[in-house]
């Protein structure tokens, strides 16, 4: 068994991810993000998954969305951003 | 495969008149936590009981059995006209009975509806035999969640396209015999038993030598009305001690395999427990096994009930993927789900569904919903896109569904490329009985 790549450990504080991404190429609308981070994730009209417009920043779910997803199209950064990232609540 | 949108085609009437706009799970849909939700009903939240009169209960389940995976029509039956029935179990107590694809993907997508209600605590129940409390089909996030981590990385299209040689290697060996065998040859346990039995086994690090004891099992984990309920219990015993024993020998000689790697989560970490460990294994057995099996034999069964189609991908390898999605998505397998319990009162399909509810969702008949497949009941191998939802959806989605694929397409290449004139010898015969249907036998000559 090899292990995925660590994500770095977040509650959505300043050494944390800051962004999720959904690369649509590989997605194949398991249903299993939007299930598990709904706060992050929802589901496009053919089932494949976006990232909330409004999400906060990833936190425990979100990581858990990236860890289960099959195809592992989810990927958290730390995005440069200009402009700090909107505070979690 | 990347699904695109299902387009809604057609607006049928329902017998509520108000059905709802598929998708149910956009942006605004209710399976977000972070959105308000429609009105879950006219007494909103309000989880004290209202009197109401429970319909009667319709009797089209259990399904009468027939042969064959083709299209069902009670289900297409109820699509139309009652797209959420009640129907009473077998164990007496009453559920809704969703068949739209809109309806059945809330119901798997969405939190409202819990597996763990279905399986614990006083709830409604699909029979009265025990069911695995502990096992990943049973649980919640965030116990789900806990217990899928553990494997989840080993099952990934990448880890499941690694694997892809050996089982190619294994299709072969496995080929090698079917060609050596008397015409006709019975390619169940020829062909579709061996091969995802050594490849869950090798996997999971158990012994492929039990593979009769474990279909024996994994059928009386599927039965409905097969046998009584007591062999079934008696059947969960027995499995579950067989799990059992494999854990106590890998606890004395680990491996570089996946018990080990879950039975050091165990004792290491704490990350489950004793009962989670072994449920989990059994499902991971079964699913792996007996359930892939199946789909095996039936997409054999379903590609030489009509030789064109044989022909089709024997011709066209590289149409295979497409291929295997259409037969995923034509193939009526499930002839029933696991329950979910409402943990809230809803509607679904114009139907208010109480909290405490059990609700069945039925994936097979969401793969021929009309409204979104075009002649859902052609199998079409050229079908694309292909949203069907065979593998379920949401936190329960089969987490094999990537290593079943690669499975498949090799199986399928194979076959046809070593065997150009496979054709059926005799009528297959089938299972009957259980939640799912397949073959039993499926008599094949060349």
């Amino acid at each position: 068994m090899t292990p995925r790549p660590p994500t770095p450990s977040s509650n959505g504080s300043a050494q944390g991810p800051t962004h999720a991404h959904v690369d649509l190429d590989l997605c194949i609308a398991s249903g299993i993000c939007a299930a598990t981070a709904p706060t992050h994730f929802t589901q496009a009209p053919n089932g494949q998954a976006r990232v909330r417009p409004d999400a906060p920043p990833p936190t425990t779910p979100a990581e858990d969305a990236a860890a289960l997803c099959p195809v592992e199209a989810i990927t958290l950064t730390r995005a440069p951003a200009p402009h700090p990232p909107p505070k979690s609540t | 495969m990347t699904p695109q949108a299902p387009e809604p085609r057609r607006q049928s009437p329902s017998a509520s008149g108000t059905r709802p706009q598929p998708p149910r799970t956009s942006g605004t849909g209710p399976a977000s936590a972070s959105t308000p939700r429609p009105p879950a009903s006219l007494d909103g939240t309000d989880p004290i009981p209202k009197p109401r009169t429970d319909p009667t209960p319709t009797q089209v389940f259990p399904l009468p059995h027939r042969d064959g995976l083709d299209p069902i029509p009670e289900f297409a039956d109820l699509r139309r006209d009652a797209p959420c029935t009640r129907i009473r179990l077998p164990s007496g107590d009453r559920a809704w009975l969703v068949t739209r694809y809109a309806d059945v993907r809330l119901v798997l997508g969405d939190p409202r509806f819990s597996r763990t209600r279905a399986t614990r605590g006083s709830g409604p129940r699909m029979a009265d035999v025990p069911t695995l409390a502990d096992s990943i089909l049973a649980a919640d996030p965030p116990v789900h969640t806990r217990l899928r981590k553990l494997v989840a990385a080993a099952f990934t299209a990448r880890r499941a396209e690694a694997m892809r040689r050996d089982i190619a290697r294994l299709v072969g060996d496995l080929l090698d015999t079917v060609i050596a065998h008397d015409r006709p040859a019975d390619l169940v346990p020829l062909f579709a038993r061996p091969l995802p039995l050594a490849v869950i086994c090798d996997l999971l690090g158990t012994p492929r030598h039990d593979g009769d004891r474990l279909d024996a099992w994994c059928d009386a984990l599927r039965s409905l009305t097969a046998i009584p309920d007591a062999a079934v219990t008696h059947a969960v015993g027995e499995m579950t001690g067989y799990m059992a024993g494999l854990i106590a020998d890998k606890r004395r000689r680990p491996a570089d395999d996946m018990l080990s790697v879950l039975i050091a989560a165990r004792d290491d970490e704490d990350r489950l427990t004793e009962d989670e460990l072994v449920s989990f294994c059994v499902v991971l057995l079964a699913g792996g096994y007996g359930t892939t099996s199946d789909r095996l034999s039936g997409m054999i069964h379903l590609l030489l009930a009509a030789p064109e189609r044989y022909r089709h991908i024997r011709d066209n390898p590289e149409a295979i993927p497409t291929a295997i999605e259409e037969l995923l998505r034509y193939a009526q397998t499930n002839i029933q789900a696991n329950l979910r319990v409402a943990t809230e009162p809803l509607t679904l399909a114009g139907v208010d569904i109480a909290e405490g509810d059990a609700v069945m969702a039925i994936n097979s008949s969401a793969n021929h919903d009309e409204s979104v497949f075009d002649t859902p009941e052609q199998l079409d191998l050229t079908r694309n896109p292909n949203p069907h939802l065979g593998f379920g959806h949401g936190v329960h989605h089969c987490v094999g569904a990537q290593l079943a694929r690669v499975q498949l397409q090799e199986a399928l290449t194979a076959l046809t490329r070593r065997f150009p004139t496979l054709r059926s010898a005799a009528p297959a015969t089938w299972k009957s009985g259980l939640k799912t249907r397949a073959p039993r036998t499926l008599p094949v000559t060349w």
